[in-house]
């Protein structure tokens, strides 16, 4: 079984390791964040995201809304706000461990072609964020609340903005089909399972700790390889609705498959997720002759933002 | 008489040196592919290229070279262009030199070495290890593009939106609850 997207429970297990003892606080933190009613105008957006350092104040208090966290998680019916505090954890995390390249020009640039593509999806309103992270790897990520990352790495290997879109297109699409939301919520019901066989009934810290260790195995797992297949076929339409070559997406696949299979670059990658190649099988059969009639799109390699 | 020996030896020469040979002679050029559908063969990468032959699903090609969502193909005598989509190469990844060398250190030039040798992977143990960063989040805040933003940003390139369904899963696709729709 293909293993996929460990990092947002990396995230979450990086947190266990890392600050164990943090975490409770994060995420009272971030559940109390959440419980004040935010200015109706004002987006969702991580102005001011929530340090591990933040006092936990009134530690027993806010135990309750963990329980609904989880609860919400466990449902499948995370609000959107929920959503986003746990991308935000995530997105902090990730961002920990590679930073943003320091390149305005070019982080506006990709956000603006991100939103774009985001634009034409069932979720054009989030606080979509995009970002170019240091890291010589091919990867790119994506995070629940609409959190969507690609590295340097990668980003070099594009050859124009069609391509750019056709890859932001494809974390778009696991962030609006909450592939990663899923995939904790499978692991809740395991964590939640667990605690009710076991012999003491949990308080809220129990399910976190809980909640933790699940993590961990979870990294292990991934993302199911259909969650890829069908980011893909969401990338490309994306795209193509977006008015780009609808082809783009593709033929960074087929990029993607030249590197060695041995490569470090690609290491993290194709453990997570399927092979080029039978993405690209998988992609061809899903558009069969459906694309046919579509005029060809742009490729935006004129305005292409070059990394030195 | 030298001079006209040379000559003769002219068109050969420039035939050695010039674009890859488009008839396999000793060896096919390319890797082996196979059609994964019907398209036509056309003359560049282009839809509003020409057509030269059309190819059907299951033949056997060459394939060559792409160019963005395009392959070059070697079949039947002839060579062209056919979607990216509808050739699968069957040397799964032959790893392009290029490409390999990319991935890993390439010391460029003498001023690129020190990055390189700072090169960044981002790896599980990398990861796992990862400290909440709030400085970052609120760096990334600053790049958001609004919506109105991103209208403005498409309409200057001259993109405009498309109609476009979304792709059923292909049936040979194991069916799961990832795949449909929440």
């Amino acid at each position: 079984m293909k293993r996929h997207l460990p990092w947002i429970i990396v995230a979450f297990c990086g947190i266990g390791l890392a600050q164990a003892g943090d975490f409770d606080n994060i995420l009272r933190g971030l559940i109390k964040q959440k419980m004040q009613p935010a200015a109706p105008t004002q987006p969702a957006a991580p102005a001011q995201p929530v340090a591990p350092s933040a006092p936990a104040a009134a530690a027993t208090a806010q135990q309750k809304p963990a329980d609904q966290l989880l609860k919400a998680l466990l449902s499948g019916n995370t609000s959107q706000e929920e959503e986003l505090r746990i991308g935000q954890q995530i997105s902090g995390n990730l961002l920990g461990a590679a930073p943003l390249v320091r390149d305005d020009g070019l982080q506006r640039y990709v956000n603006r072609v991100g939103r774009w593509v985001a634009l034409q999806s069932e979720r054009p309103d989030l606080p979509w964020h995009f970002g170019v992270i240091e890291s010589d790897d091919l990867n790119a990520f994506a995070a629940p609340g609409g959190y969507v990352f690609l590295t340097k790495g990668l980003y070099k290997k594009l050859k124009n903005e069609a391509e750019l879109a056709g890859v932001l297109g494809h974390e778009i699409g696991h962030v609006i089909r909450k592939h990663h939301l899923k995939l904790l919520q499978k692991s809740q019901a395991i964590a939640a399972l667990g605690s009710f066989f076991g012999s003491k009934l949990k308080n809220e810290n129990e399910i976190v700790q809980n909640l933790i260790g699940n993590g961990a195995e979870i990294v292990a797992r991934g993302l199911d390889k259909d969650a890829e297949f069908e980011a893909d076929r969401i990338g490309l339409v994306l795209g193509a609705r977006a008015g780009y070559d609808a082809y783009a997406l593709p033929a960074v696949l087929a990029e993607i498959g030249h590197v060695a299979k041995n490569d470090k670059s690609v290491s993290l990658l194709f453990k997570t997720h399927p092979l080029p190649e039978d993405r690209l099988g998988q992609l061809s059969e899903a558009v069969g002759e459906r694309l046919d009639g579509l005029a060809e799109g742009q490729s935006g390699v004129g305005r292409f933002y070059r990394l030195r | 008489m030298k001079a006209w020996l040379f000559l003769l030896l002219l068109p050969s020469l420039a035939l050695a040196m010039g674009t890859p040979p488009q008839k396999p002679v000793a060896a096919a050029p390319g890797n082996p592919g196979i059609m994964l559908r019907d398209d036509a063969l056309k003359t560049s990468p282009s839809s509003a290229a020409d057509a030269v032959a059309k190819l059907g699903r299951g033949d056997k090609v060459r394939v060559l070279t792409s160019n963005g969502g395009w392959t070059q193909v070697y079949a039947a005598g002839k060579t062209g262009w056919v979607r990216i989509l509808s050739v699968k190469s069957e040397i799964a990844a032959t790893p392009d030199l290029g490409a390999l060398v990319e991935a890993g250190n390439r010391p460029r030039d003498p001023g690129r070495v020190v990055a390189v040798a700072g090169a960044r992977g981002l790896d599980e143990v990398e990861l796992k290890a990862a400290r909440f960063n709030p400085d970052e989040l609120v760096l990334l805040d600053t790049y958001v593009a609004s919506r109105s933003d991103a209208e403005q940003f498409a309409q200057l390139a001259s993109l405009t939106r498309r109609d476009v369904p979304y792709l059923p899963a292909p049936e040979s696709a194991s069916q799961s609850s990832m795949s449909k729709q929440p």
